[in-house]
């Protein structure tokens, strides 16, 4: 394939499209006329646009451009063994205690041997790179969809660059009986770039709950580029819990595009806790009336660390409700992003829209830029939006100090209950105890980890 | 037990104690009396170690040691239990993980073992029995939902459980029905004991009928004004703080 390299790209761009030329053909499906036509278009709709920049108002906070000096060339699918449990806690060891069907991915490949997503009763289960020769057509379909990476640089290389993915389609009426637990890890010593797509589908009236998590290296400067398509049928009901513990050195980039058809119900939450940038990025519609959906979640970052949310959610039709809940807790030098849109268009009458960010300082170096939106075009509506920011309340500190609890101690106990309240909402009570073993372990762990 | 001299208290420049002198003895009860605005509640702060104050003179020994060096949780795990006249509301931490922490927390800066979790929840049935605490208010978030009585209640159960020697309670008694107090006023004086201390501050004598005193002391702008024993309490229920609230002599 030959694609034109437009002289101003920087370095790093440059190398993304030498890196497309380079192994293109060793993509899965290659040669097969609609995905190379799919990945072409991709890369090209990406050498227009570039990585994404400050002067764009929506990375405003988070210059990809400028953080992305380099572009390490794309993870090689090698067989080496594996050490999944780690010493101490992660996002991988954390989940290990609950009961749950587990499909691993290393370095962006799926690794039979490691997983258990065979024959799970209700649930089609696509390996993209296995299947790519023969995909069902609900996989394929949304594959050639170029619509999802128009303006959104970061998915059109993921469409362009995905070597491996998981496709779950949960089967009409079937309520899964366990959680299924994608695990995300990198290994190895050298930098790579490492690009997964993922896509659920939740049939009418299915219910089910995936957990997403990722690790790696703490000190490789590798670069994770995931993507989720999801699409929640009528009367479904969908839970996602997603845990980013990437290395600090990584950059880790997702993209969540949801879906929701009427009288569904979807829990996303994500925890924050890894990578030197992230960038969770997010845009939630609506196909029908009555959905309940609730996109929450909890960073906790410190050292040079900058993680950012983003999220859209368009109300296009009446009678939905959405929330947006959001707790940041930002040490050292570390700085957080929140950007947050509700769009109310004007059929969508009496929808009920909240967004609430909240930011808990730990140091004076910290930061964090919040820019909460409502667009609202209907006028029965009732939306609120709220940001706030502070210290450690010393009051409280006092409180638990006065009680004999030494001063880590009490900082400890503080913060975690600052995020606790979109984890306590998390309805599975494995899942809740693993997500609340690393949030209360997060402050002890500073100080190897900063 | 505890020994303060000459304390001098200042917020933000304005004295707020001037010359506080008081020696509580082993096994003593001292009530400290006193209308609004006197101070009573800053010198609790200033024993339990709150920042914010400027200590411009004095001493405070306890045990022997300068109480002042000690930091907050120190002198908690020193054995100072401050009963708040206001507690305050922790959302997100549930008040049995803080029961648990704080009591664990003080064993081990003694050098104690850790106390399984199998006798720690006996011991908390035991004690929220005697204070008439439910169970499950415990797992709510510290005092978040809890009435004022409950937390008044939730502060001696704190109190139970960790056992201090020199127990001070700021208004315990206020916002209390008749039988709450009744409660606490048991609670209280179940921990009653030869080797513990405690300063009981209150505005009311009311509760001086149940837990009662050994000593009395009146404090009046940032000063005693007069010491006595549990017969001063009955004298203030009678005669007011006026004598008291009027005494500006000492202001100047
Ligand atoms: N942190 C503070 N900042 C400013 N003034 C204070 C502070 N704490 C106490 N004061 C003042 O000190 C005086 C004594 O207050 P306090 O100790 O609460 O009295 P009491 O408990 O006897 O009612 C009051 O005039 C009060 O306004
Ligand atoms: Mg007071």
């Amino acid at each position: 394939m030959n694609v034109q390299i437009s002289s101003t790209l920087t370095a790093a761009e440059k190398s993304l499209v030498d890196h497309f030329d380079k192994i293109s053909a060793d993509l899965p499906g290659s040669g097969q006329a609609w995905i190379d036509d799919v990945r072409t278009r991709a890369i090209q709709s990406f050498e227009n646009s570039g990585l994404p920049h400050r002067r764009l108002e929506s990375w405003k906070y988070t210059d990809l451009r400028g953080i992305l000096r380099e572009m390490p060339a794309p993870a090689q699918n090698s067989q080496a063994p594996v050490l999944l449990e780690q010493d101490g806690v992660d996002a991988h060891t954390a989940f290990s205690s609950v009961d749950r069907h587990l499909g691993v991915f290393v370095n962006g490949f799926y690794r039979p041997e490691l997983s258990s997503l065979e024959d799970i009763e209700g649930v089609e289960i696509i390996k993209l790179r296995e299947n790519f020769d023969d995909l069902p057509d609900w996989v394929q379909e949304k594959l050639c969809n170029s619509k999802v990476y128009e303006n959104n640089a970061i998915l059109a290389l993921n469409t362009a660059f995905a070597a491996d993915g998981a496709a779950l389609r949960i089967n009409r009426g079937s309520k899964i009986d366990k959680p299924i637990h994608l695990a995300f890890v990198v290994t190895g010593k050298e930098a790579c770039a490492i690009n997964t797509r993922n896509l659920i589908i939740v049939e009418e009236g299915a219910e089910a709950t995936v957990i997403e998590t990722y690790v790696g290296p703490p000190d490789v400067a590798y670069v994770v580029n995931t993507a989720l398509e999801l699409c929640v049928a009528e009367d479904a009901v969908f839970n996602r819990i997603k845990v980013q513990d990437e290395g600090h050195d990584a950059v880790h980039l997702a993209n969540l595009i949801v879906s929701l058809a009427g009288n569904s119900k979807c829990h996303d939450l994500t925890l924050s806790v890894g990578a030197r940038t992230s960038r969770n990025e997010g845009q939630v519609d609506f196909t029908g009336e009555n959905v309940e959906v609730t996109i929450s979640g909890a960073s906790m970052l410190r050292g040079k660390q900058q993680g950012d949310t983003t999220l859209c959610v368009t109300h296009g039709l009446p009678s939905s409700n959405s929330r947006q809940e959001f707790k940041t807790v930002l040490d050292d030098h570390a700085r957080g992003i929140f950007q947050g849109c509700v769009i109310v268009k004007p059929d969508a009458q009496h929808t009920d829209g909240r967004q609430m960010t909240q930011a808990l300082l730990l140091s004076p170096d910290a930061e964090m830029d919040a820019k909460p939106e409502l667009e609202i075009y209907a006028d029965d509506v009732e939306c609120a939006h709220g940001a706030t920011a502070g210290d450690l309340d010393e009051d409280y500190l006092f409180y638990l100090r006065a009680r004999g609890i030494p001063e880590d101690q009490a900082k400890a106990l503080l913060v975690a209950a600052f995020v606790a309240a979109p984890i306590e909402e998390v309805q599975d009570e494995g899942i809740r105890e693993a997500l609340f073993q690393l949030t209360n372990s997060w402050f002890d762990r500073r100080n190897s980890e900063a | 037990m505890l020994e303060i001299k000459d304390l001098h208290v200042e917020v933000e420049g304005e004295p707020i104690l001037r010359g506080i002198n008081l020696e509580v003895s082993p096994g003593e009860v001292h009530a400290i009396m006193g209308p609004n605005g006197s101070g009573k509640s800053t010198l609790s702060y200033i024993l339990s170690g709150k920042e914010d104050y400027d200590i411009t003179q004095g001493t405070i020994t306890y045990k022997g040691k300068d109480l002042l060096d000690m930091a907050v949780d120190e002198r908690a795990a020193a054995g100072v239990f401050l009963a708040f006249q206001y507690p305050i509301e922790i959302p997100g931490v549930a008040a049995m993980t803080f029961l648990k922490t704080a009591l664990n927390a003080q064993r081990a800066t003694r050098g104690e073992e850790e106390l399984s979790t199998p006798d720690f929840m006996k011991l908390v049935r035991e004690k929220t029995k005697e204070l008439n605490i439910r169970q499950e208010m415990l797992r709510r978030s510290i005092n978040v939902g809890f009435s004022g009585g409950e937390k008044k209640r939730f502060e001696i159960l704190q109190m139970a459980l960790l056992e201090p020697s020199l127990c001070i309670l700021d208004e315990t008694d206020s916002g209390l029905d008749i039988d709450a107090l009744q409660i606490v006023a048991e609670g209280v004086n179940r921990l009653r004991d030869p080797k513990r201390s405690m300063i009981v501050i209150t505005h009311y004598q009311r509760l001086l009928n149940h837990i009662i005193p050994d000593k009395v002391h009146v404090l009046s702008h940032g000063k005693i004004a007069r010491s006595g024993g549990k017969e001063l309490a009955l004298e203030l229920e009678q005669n007011g703080y006026a004598e008291y609230e009027n005494n500006t002599a000492d202001a100047a």
